[in-house]
């Protein structure tokens, strides 16, 4: 079969729409986590939006409300304690990160036959990706691509030094805590389709891809989304062809190329300094 | 001290206190517009607290301050304002931003819809970095600068906006005398344009040999005045206390 025929089914349609539109939004979120040295909050979320699906099957409400609602409610608590200084920035992520997982566990046992739902969450599958699912993930990939053209010289400011972007007029407690629920819907919208336990990679491993080129911020930015397609669009015919999960080939992938780029940049390196 | 016309920063019995500890008692002064003002005083005496407060970034515990006028809860033309932190981007050095970028940041004035994507009523970068002597930089990573190097970007970053008062906060820790004496010639040419500019320093005689006036700070208002207020033994003890060992230079007898 060529890759091609692959697109007579709608479900794979489908499911290359959602995978193309996850790897822009990913490291457009992800660029800023990572600067902000925030690259654990995804997964933090990501543990969270879970409680939020155990909470939503437990009390029968809908899965998507329920895991945005929790995993909004995370981000902002996890600004406010970190910016009240009352728990140090990355053991803020570890409390919520460990406590949600705890809870989850918590309801599992409490219902039966719930664990079933939760652990399809946990890997995530690209082809059980509803139309609806792809037009909420386009309307976030709009949302976002707005938000950081209106707020991109404030986001810059924000994640160089947070002081000088107060001087500057950076209403910098707004803005954080939008980021931060951009973040949240951005973790709850991919959980599905990469699962809990990967969307903080590939949030991540394509922006840290894109700085080992030490270019400025906005090549790096518009490297990382090159990087995070290739992995999601090589990811997905690799998880179609040899039946695996989505999420785990395309963050393989995502790594692999890391893996790649930081071994011949040692090497051209290596080589640079012996003819110096 | 300082004359009425302009004022540019307005102290009025200013208190600030941590827990229960008082930082600042009592500060009142004024600053001019076309001032070289230098502040200075001993570790924790209040400088950087000081310097937040006229920020915002830290809210009196009592008392009140104006910038150009406004209080400063309720200023919004921080494009008026260029700030060099102390200890300026104490950031990973991998973080991804090549020089023009972090100058092009400067260029946060507008708060209309359409004037945030423009850059009208700023300085064009390109002479912003020539003038800042960073041309030769602008696509260098920076955190592959060295510390002058990098006290010079944010220079001229705090200068693209065109602000009227200039605030640096011990803008040459850590960096070699040479490149300290190129800096502080090149302040003094931002000052001779009309800049207004506070500078905190450690150093007594590069503030007595630099700037127009000075504010010794000890938590309160030692003295506000000319820089030779410096050499009067009472000042600096008010200052340092008896904590202080003043050594008279041999040739020009300043402390």
């Amino acid at each position: 079969m060529s890759i091609f025929s692959l697109f007579q089914f709608d479900f794979i349609v489908r499911a290359f729409e959602a995978a193309l539109l996850l790897g822009v939004l990913a490291p457009l979120v992800g660029m800023f986590l990572v600067v902000r040295h925030y690259s654990l909050l995804a997964d933090a979320l990501a543990h969270v939006s879970l409680l939020g699906v155990a909470l939503a099957i437990f009390f029968k409400i809908p899965i998507f409300i329920g895991a945005l609602f929790t995993s909004i409610l995370a981000a902002l608590s996890i600004e406010r304690l970190r910016r009240d200084g009352r728990v140090l920035g990355e053991a803020v992520i570890a409390l919520f990160l460990s406590s949600s997982l705890a809870l989850s566990i918590v309801i599992i046992n409490l219902k039966e036959g719930i664990n079933v739902n939760l652990i399809s969450y946990l890997f995530g599958s690209l082809t059980t990706v509803t139309e609806r699912d792809v037009f909420i993930l386009l309307g976030l990939v709009m949302a976002t691509l707005c938000f950081l053209l209106f707020y991109y010289r404030e986001l810059f400011l924000l994640s160089l030094d947070e002081e000088l972007a107060t001087v500057s007029g950076v209403r910098v407690r707004r803005l954080s805590a939008l980021f931060m629920i951009l973040a949240a819907c951005t973790v709850t919208a991919s959980l599905q389709m990469v699962g809990v336990l990967l969307i903080g990679a590939l949030m991540v491993v394509p922006v840290l891809t894109a700085m080992q080129f030490r270019l400025g911020f906005r090549l790096t930015l518009f490297l990382a989304v090159g990087f995070s397609l290739l992995s999601v669009v090589s990811g997905f015919f690799l998880a179609y062809y040899f039946d695996v999960a989505s999420g785990g080939a395309i963050v393989i992938v995502a790594v692999l190329i890391f893996s790649l780029v930081t071994i011949f940049d040692h090497l051209r390196t290596a080589f640079f300094q012996r003819r110096a | 001290m300082s004359n009425t016309v302009n004022p540019i920063i307005e102290c009025h019995d200013v208190w600030f206190c941590y827990g229960n500890a008082i930082a600042l008692q009592d500060i009142s002064f004024r600053i001019s517009e076309g001032e070289y003002v230098g502040l200075v005083g001993g570790n924790g005496s209040g400088k950087t607290t000081l310097l937040k407060i006229i920020l915002g970034l830290l809210s009196p515990s009592e008392g009140e301050v104006k910038l150009f006028g406004q209080k400063v809860s309720e200023f919004r033309d921080w494009d008026k304002i260029g700030y060099v932190p102390q200890n300026v981007f104490r950031g990973d050095l991998g973080f991804p931003a090549t020089v023009r970028e972090v100058i092009e940041s400067g260029h946060l004035k507008a708060n209309t819809f359409w004037c945030r994507f423009g850059t009208q009523g700023c300085l064009d970068v390109l002479e912003v970095a020539r003038r800042s002597g960073v041309s030769h930089l602008l696509g260098k990573r920076i955190g592959e600068l060295s510390g002058g190097e990098r006290q010079r970007v944010f220079i001229a970053r705090a200068l693209v906006s065109a602000p009227r008062l200039l605030i640096l906060d011990e803008p040459t820790a850590g960096i070699d005398s040479e490149t300290e004496e190129q800096f502080y010639a090149f302040l003094n040419e931002l000052h001779m344009s009309g800049l207004t500019i506070i500078l905190v320093s450690h150093d007594l005689e590069v503030v007595r040999r630099e700037v127009g006036t000075v504010l010794c700070l000890n938590r309160r208002l030692v003295c506000h005045g000319k820089p030779e207020s410096l050499e009067q033994k009472e000042v600096l003890e008010a200052l340092y206390g008896n904590k202080k060992n003043i050594l008279h230079h041999e040739h020009t007898d300043h402390p």
